[in-house]
């Protein structure tokens, strides 16, 4: 086996040491600067070819990060597009959660005026002798109006708990995704 | 003289080198922490081979990607392979690279041309 605490040009620090040997002993001769030059011209050599094939890696990996960068963008786009119609979808949801809640509501109130209510204050009203005409309409007028102003904080309150549905969903999904990157 | 398998890992290449089938097999991508320690055995064995080895040798080569120190290494790993040759034994490097990727396609030319070694280069269809 090798020695272990090469480094990454050895073979040239050794030759240039051994080069400095020389010149200290003063022992030289034509054929030392010969091998000498040609270690170096093979070094200026291996710089080239080695400045020139990282340059083509690092121009590739510049691509990638480029690549990278533009489908960032583009993944960002589609996210808010994505939320924008989640959004719409959890409205649309939302409501129709609500008409059909107030739908109810509604039979049911005009169950109740019908067979309670009107008789009872057509009663009162003919015991006093008073004459109002549409009085039942009317009642049913003012309460399907104020069923309507209901539907909008009925609708804001479902829309606040499919938010929250949302959020902790999301939560969960990153916690169960934790231990697969740590 | 004995195998040699390393596994792939996301900074090393997988090297498969077995000097009885005369094969080496290198590929992947290669920016380990310290590349000369990572291809120091490699460079033993081809060095080894090169006086020991009985078969001719086929070097199938196959980078998505490699650092600058990395290519220093490689250009050493060539080297070693220049002697199997000079030791009177054939060599056969197969350069594979991914299909349209030029730059990779070209860095084994740089290689091919400094060395002065015979190069096949292989496209990988996707």
């Amino acid at each position: 086996m090798a020695e272990k605490s090469r480094e990454l040009y050895q073979d040239e620090i050794d030759n240039l040491k051994a080069f400095r040997q020389k010149i200290d002993t003063k022992a030289i001769f034509k054929e030392d600067l010969d091998d000498f030059s040609n270690y170096y011209e093979e070094l200026i050599a291996q710089a080239k070819v080695i400045t020139r094939v990282s340059d083509r890696l690092q121009k590739k990996l510049d691509n990638a990060n480029i690549q990278i960068q533009d489908q960032n963008v583009e993944i960002k786009d589609k996210n808010l597009e994505l939320g924008t119609t989640l959004d719409q979808l959890a409205k649309a949801k939302v409501g129709k959660r609500a008409s059909t809640i107030l739908y109810t509501v509604a039979i049911g109130i005009f169950i109740v005026e019908q067979v309670f209510l009107e008789p009872l204050i057509e009663q009162k009203l003919a015991e006093e002798e008073v004459n109002v005409p549409y009085i039942g309409l009317m009642i049913l007028a003012v309460l399907f109006i104020l069923v309507k102003l209901l539907e909008s904080s009925l609708e804001g309150y479902f829309m606040k708990k499919e938010k929250k549905r949302i959020l902790e969903k999301e939560k969960s999904f990153k916690e169960d995704a934790k231990p697969a990157f740590g | 003289m004995e195998k040699i398998f390393i596994e792939p890992t996301r900074v090393t290449p997988l090297i498969n080198f077995d000097p009885d089938e005369g094969i080496l097999e290198i590929k992947g991508r290669s920016s380990p922490e310290n590349s000369i320690q990572f291809y120091q055995t490699l460079m033993d064995a081809l060095d080894d081979y090169a006086i020991k080895g009985q078969n001719a040798l086929t070097a199938n080569i196959a980078f998505e990607y490699f650092n600058t120190s990395s290519s220093k290494c490689l250009f050493d790993v060539f080297k070693k392979m220049s002697k199997i040759i000079d030791s009177g034994k054939d060599l056969t490097i197969n350069w594979f690279y991914e299909e349209d990727d030029e730059d990779m396609m070209e860095a084994g030319e740089d290689y091919s041309d400094l060395l002065d070694l015979q190069f096949n280069f292989l496209e990988i269809e996707d």
